[in-house]
Formats: C-alpha cells, sequence, structure tokens
C-alpha cells in the first residue's frame, strides 16, 4: 500500500508562555503550552477527513501544520510517506502546492488590492504552472469550477459576498493543481444557506478531481454532511477516530458521545439541553492522566493517573479511553 | 451564483481611469488639484513668467526697496506683491522659492519614504531580535530633536541644496520606517499573507507584491505631513543660517528675511510668501487625503 498523500506523525506544538501576560501561567509552574500533542492523523485521495473540537483544541494549530504555514515542535509532516522537513527546495514547492489551505475568514483571506484574476492566477505565472498563452483561460476556468462568472476576474474581493469570496479561495487553491485541500472552519463565518452551496462545491470537487480533504470544523451537523472520517480532539490530543458511519452510531469516547448527546435532533417535547459537565481546562495547565477526566462522567481511579492512549477498538475506528481496556 | 446575480451588484469599474474619476468626485480635491497645479506651474516656469530673477543681482534696484505692493519702480516696472529690503520683487522672489522648497521637500520625502519603508518593513516581517535591534535603532533617532541632528549634520557638511537633502533626508526616514513597521505588523498576520506563502511565493514578492499595497495608505498620509515638515524645516535651517544661501532664497528664508520689517508695518515681505507656503501645504494635503480615499478599493464610492 502506497503512503497516504498526507500525514501528521506523533505532532507537538509548544507555544511559549508569558508568564507576566497571562494571569492563569502565573499560577502553575508550566513555561510553554502543548496545543498538540502527539496528534497523528493522514488524508487520501477522494477522502474528505473531518476533525472536531471545542475550541482551543489545537485544530487550527494542526491545519497550520499541516500546511506548512508553521512548524511543529515534535513529530513530523510526511508528504507521500516523506518528512517534509528534509524536502529538497523542488520538492517542498511541490509539498507547498499539493496541500493548500482555504481560510476561515472569507474577508481576510483575499488580498483587498489584487484584482481576482492576480488571486487566482498569480501562483500560475510565478511558478510557470502553465504557458503564459493560457494564463487568462485557466483563470477563468478555475472561476468556473467554482460556479463564478468570467467577468469576476476583473473586479476586487471587496466586491463580492461572503460565499462568492470563500469561493475565489477555493479557485486559488484549486489553481495549482492541489492534492488534499485543509478547509479550516470554512463555513462558520457563511450563512446557512451559503454554508450549504460550498458544501456541495467540496464534494463535487471531490468527486471531479479526486481531492482529498482535511476538514475543519466545530460544527459536527456539517461534518456529519461531509466527512468519510473523522477525528475529535480534546485539549490537543485525537481522542477518537472513527469511520463516518461507526461514529455516529458507535462513539468510542465518552467526549464524544457527549459531543453528539447535544447535537440538535428533531425530538418533539425536548427543550432542555445538557451541557457537558464543568468548563474545557486550560491548556496551560492540563488535568493529569486523561485529560477529559474532570468532566467525564464515566472516570475512575485509573483515569486520574494515567494517560490513555490512543489504540484500535475496532477495524478503523481508534480511541483513547481506558473504559475500551476492561475485557 | 449565476451571470444574473454577479451583473446585478452594479460593481463600478476599477482601473487608473476610473481612479482619476473618482479622485477628482470631490470639490475639495479639483480645488486643491488646481492650486497645486498653479502653484507648480509657476514654481516650474518660474524662469520664464517671473517679471525679474531675484538672483540676478544686476536685476535689483536698491532703491525700489520696500515698496508696497501694485507700487511702480523707477524704471515703472509694476511690483505686484511689493518688494524687500533689496529691491527684489516678491512675487518672482516667492515663484523662484516655491521651486527651491518644493525640489527639496519633494526630493528628500521621496528618499526618505524609500529607506523608511524598506527599513520598518523589513523589521516588522522579521519581528523579533532583528526588529527590537532596528527598532531601537529608530528609537534613539526620534529621541534626539530633528532640529539637532540636522544642524549638525549641516555643520559637518557645510551649505548647499544636496547637503539638506541629506540632512532632511536622515531626519525624516523613522517616520516612514515607524508606519511601514506598524502596518506590517498588522498586515502580516492577515490570511492572505498566509494564503500567498502556502502558494509558495517568496518573501521578496509577498513583502512587495502583497504586503507593500496595502501599507501605502497610511504612508502616504505620513509623506503629506513630512513635505510639509520638510519645508518647515529647511526654512528654519534657513533662517538659522546653516540652510540654502541668502542668495537662493527658498518660500521659508523669504519669510525670515521679511520678519524684522513686520513691525514697521511693512507685512508683505513676509506675509506673501507664508502665503504661499500656506497654500501650497495646505493643496498637497486635501489632494493626499482624497488620494488615499481613492487609492483604497475598500473605500470606492
Amino acid at each position: 500500500m502506497s503512503p497516504p498523500i498526507l500525514e501528521a506523525h506523533a505532532l507537538e506544538k509548544r507555544f511559549a508562555v508569558r508568564r507576566h501576560r497571562d494571569p492563569r501561567a502565573r499560577r502553575s509552574a508550566a513555561t510553554s503550552v502543548l496545543a498538540l500533542d502527539g496528534v497523528t492523523l493522514h488524508v487520501d485521495a477522494h477522502e474528505i477527513v473531518g476533525v472536531v473540537g471545542e475550541s482551543g483544541c489545537g485544530k487550527s494549530t494542526l491545519a497550520r501544520i499541516v500546511c506548512g504555514l508553521s512548524t511543529a515542535s515534535g513529530g513530523s509532516v510526511r508528504y507521500r510517506g516523506e518528512d517534509v522537513g528534509s524536502l529538497d527546495k523542488a520538492k517542498r514547492l511541490r509539498y507547498t502546492l499539493a496541500v493548500q489551505m482555504v481560510f476561515q475568514n472569507p474577508f481576510a483571506a483575499l488580498n483587498p488590492r489584487h484584482r481576482v484574476s492576480r488571486i487566482v492566477g498569480e501562483a500560475l505565472m510565478v511558478h510557470g504552472l502553465v504557458p503564459a498563452k493560457e494564463h487568462e483561460a485557466c483563470v477563468v476556468d478555475q472561476l468556473a469550477r467554482v460556479g463564478l462568472p468570467a467577468d469576476s476576474r476583473d473586479r476586487y474581493p471587496h466586491q463580492f459576498s461572503g460565499g462568492q469570496r470563500q469561493r475565489i479561495g477555493i479557485a486559488r487553491a484549486l489553481a495549482v493543481n492541489p492534492e488534499v485541500l485543509v478547509c479550516d472552519e470554512v463555513v462558520s463565518a457563511l450563512d446557512v444557506s451559503i454554508q450549504a452551496q460550498i458544501l456541495n462545491l467540496l464534494l463535487d470537487l471531490r468527486a471531479s478531481l479526486g481531492l482529498g480533504s482535511m476538514f475543519i470544523s466545530h460544527d459536527l451537523g456539517v461534518i456529519r454532511y461531509l466527512c468519510d472520517r473523522i477525528a475529535v480532539m480534546y485539549l490537543g490530543r485525537i481522542v477518537e477516530e472513527a469511520p463516518a458511519r461507526t461514529f455516529f452510531s458507535q462513539p468510542a469516547h465518552p467526549y464524544a458521545v457527549a459531543l453528539l448527546a447535544e447535537l440538535p435532533a428533531p425530538v418533539a417535547g425536548k427543550r432542555r439541553f445538557e451541557p457537558i459537565r464543568g468548563e474545557i481546562p486550560s491548556p496551560i495547565d492540563p488535568p493529569a492522566g486523561c485529560h477529559f477526566h474532570p468532566r467525564c462522567p464515566h472516570a475512575f481511579d485509573r483515569c486520574r493517573v494515567e494517560q490513555p492512549v490512543l489504540r484500535e477498538i475496532a477495524p478503523g475506528h481508534r480511541a483513547a479511553c481506558h473504559l475500551h481496556d476492561r475485557p | 451564483m449565476s451571470r444574473q446575480h454577479a451583473s446585478a451588484m452594479a460593481i463600478p469599474a476599477v482601473g487608473p481611469r476610473a481612479r482619476m474619476r473618482a479622485f477628482f468626485g470631490t470639490s475639495a480635491a479639483r480645488v486643491a488639484t488646481a492650486a497645486l497645479l498653479i502653484l507648480v506651474a509657476g514654481a516650474v516656469l518660474a524662469p520664464w513668467i517671473a517679471p525679474q530673477n531675484p538672483f540676478d543681482l544686476a536685476q535689483l534696484d536698491i532703491l525700489a526697496s520696500r515698496l508696497p505692493p501694485l507700487s511702480r519702480g523707477a524704471s515703472g516696472a509694476l511690483y505686484l506683491l511689493g518688494t524687500d529690503d533689496q529691491g527684489r520683487d516678491i512675487l518672482s522672489a516667492i515663484l523662484y522659492g516655491l521651486r527651491i522648497s518644493l525640489v527639496v521637500a519633494t526630493v528628500s520625502v521621496s528618499f526618505a519614504f524609500v529607506l523608511g519603508t524598506a527599513f520598518g518593513m523589513i523589521a516588522g516581517t522579521a519581528g523579533g531580535r532583528i526588529d527590537a535591534l532596528m527598532m531601537r535603532i529608530v528609537d534613539i533617532q526620534l529621541s534626539v530633536p530633528a532640529i539637532l541632528v540636522a544642524l549638525v549634520l549641516l555643520a559637518l557638511l557645510g551649505r548647499g541644496v544636496d547637503k539638506i537633502i541629506v540632512a532632511l533626508v536622515s531626519v525624516q526616514w523613522v517616520y516612514f520606517a515607524r508606519t511601514a513597521r506598524a502596518v506590517a505588523l498588522v498586515e502580516k498576520r492577515r490570511e492572505y499573507i498566509d494564503a500567498a506563502r502556502n502558494l509558495g511565493f517568496s518573501q521578496a514578492r509577498i513583502l512587495v507584491g502583497h504586503l507593500l499595497p496595502n501599507a501605502l495608505a497610511p504612508l502616504i498620509v505620513v509623506a503629506t505631513v513630512e513635505v510639509a515638515h520638510a519645508i518647515a524645516l529647511e526654512a528654519t535651517l534657513s533662517f538659522l543660517g546653516v540652510g540654502l544661501p541668502v542668495t537662493r532664497p527658498s518660500l521659508g528664508l523669504l519669510i525670515a528675511n521679511g520678519f524684522a520689517f513686520m513691525l514697521n508695518g511693512e507685512y508683505w515681505i513676509s506675509v506673501f510668501p507664508g502665503v504661499a507656503l500656506v497654500l501650497v501645504v495646505f493643496a498637497i494635503n486635501l489632494a493626499a487625503d482624497r488620494m488615499r480615499d481613492v487609492l483604497d478599493p475598500r473605500r470606492t464610492p
């Protein structure tokens, strides 16, 4: 079996804590925060991998590192099996272009002073991806792919709506023939009706181009609609990873169970929601053992001292919970 | 997303010509540009349109000194704005003075703009120790009064147009450096810069092609203020006798020359060059303000 296109292997990201600035940090002895703690995840062609978790769990950090926008403190990002840190210049560029990010905020992600033709076409020109003569036509092709008219190319980003800008962002990424799109909360800034259009566009692109995607979101409804495989993150760790169907029918980790329980469902008479007990702990001073134990309804002694490892509990289904160790 | 939807948004054409049209959309901009054009034309064409060459001592009539506006000299020449203590026609002196003031100010501000912006943007994007070191240099320069730096430099270099330009540039680049750094710090965190990095663009391309255009608006404002500063600073230096020679009077020097006669009621020697100075600074300010509005596509009317 050939290695996956994009793979995060035991990724760690440590941020220094400025003690004098952060009141939470004064109470702890820690000098750094582990935003990612041994995250392993891969994306293949034709596959949409969802990453869910509360804000602050490290989803966006993961996205930035696999795209090469930040560097990891430990572990590695592998592109077709090769550690991207050790690639030569030409291969490095190939990796950079192969893994394209689509950004969360469609208003900040497009350069306000560039026309759409430059936003989408600049990389084609700079890297000589298409002959100069076909340049214009290629830009129009990319715009057509995301459902924008050809005359969009002479306009500036501020002349478009949020959904249209997100399409321009996708066209920019598509122009360099990527293999994986990393979508960081790409629909959370959009209206629900527009969200559906963008999600359908992503599904169409997978069908027509065979693109793999890492789809990061806090919205399980969106994840359910889109993803083939789902990874749940909690305080910098992946606590469960499963195929979508299994995940929604038999979640294994208590955190995943709790998240799914609160997914709004049309149940007659249901008027109350049970939030997960307690606050998400500070990542500066995470709980010992299993990070989730202070909020977990099933926590027992072992959870307070021993960190559970992510292990396979069924084919393709991994979870990090001591409950699954019991016979 | 149909064609219909896109065209329904009625987007104004954006381009150099459309920008020009937008620029002249307000009467303030039209008046300012007209005033500026007249002043600049007067300065440029001074040798051909001025009644007299104020630098040519042979043309000066010492008997016609300190004549009030609209009086005639012995030769019958009309002194529209009067004459100064050396019998120099004030109108001619203003036209020639404007020429010197404008050249000195624009040349020095241009150099300061390029140097300071490059310095500030490199500091802002590099961050960390490089940024700290570069900005301490700026702080040190700013902690010493500009006039003092210029005075010391001119004392070392001597007098002359090129020397005063060097002095002005070395005083003014810091303002551009500070502004450019501040803007770079904000803009480099924007997602469009991440997007450019994600497309594998070189650092230089991102800096010049992506970041700089978004940093221009505040820098233009600084440049305007600095043109005014340059004119004022040059005048001060000339007044103190280390700037331009008295035989080549700039606007500032003309004001200084006439200052002594203000109490005698001979206001015209100082006031008319002063009015010219205020006009030129005001017109540049108005035009630049409008330019900033037009250059920022988010604010295109």
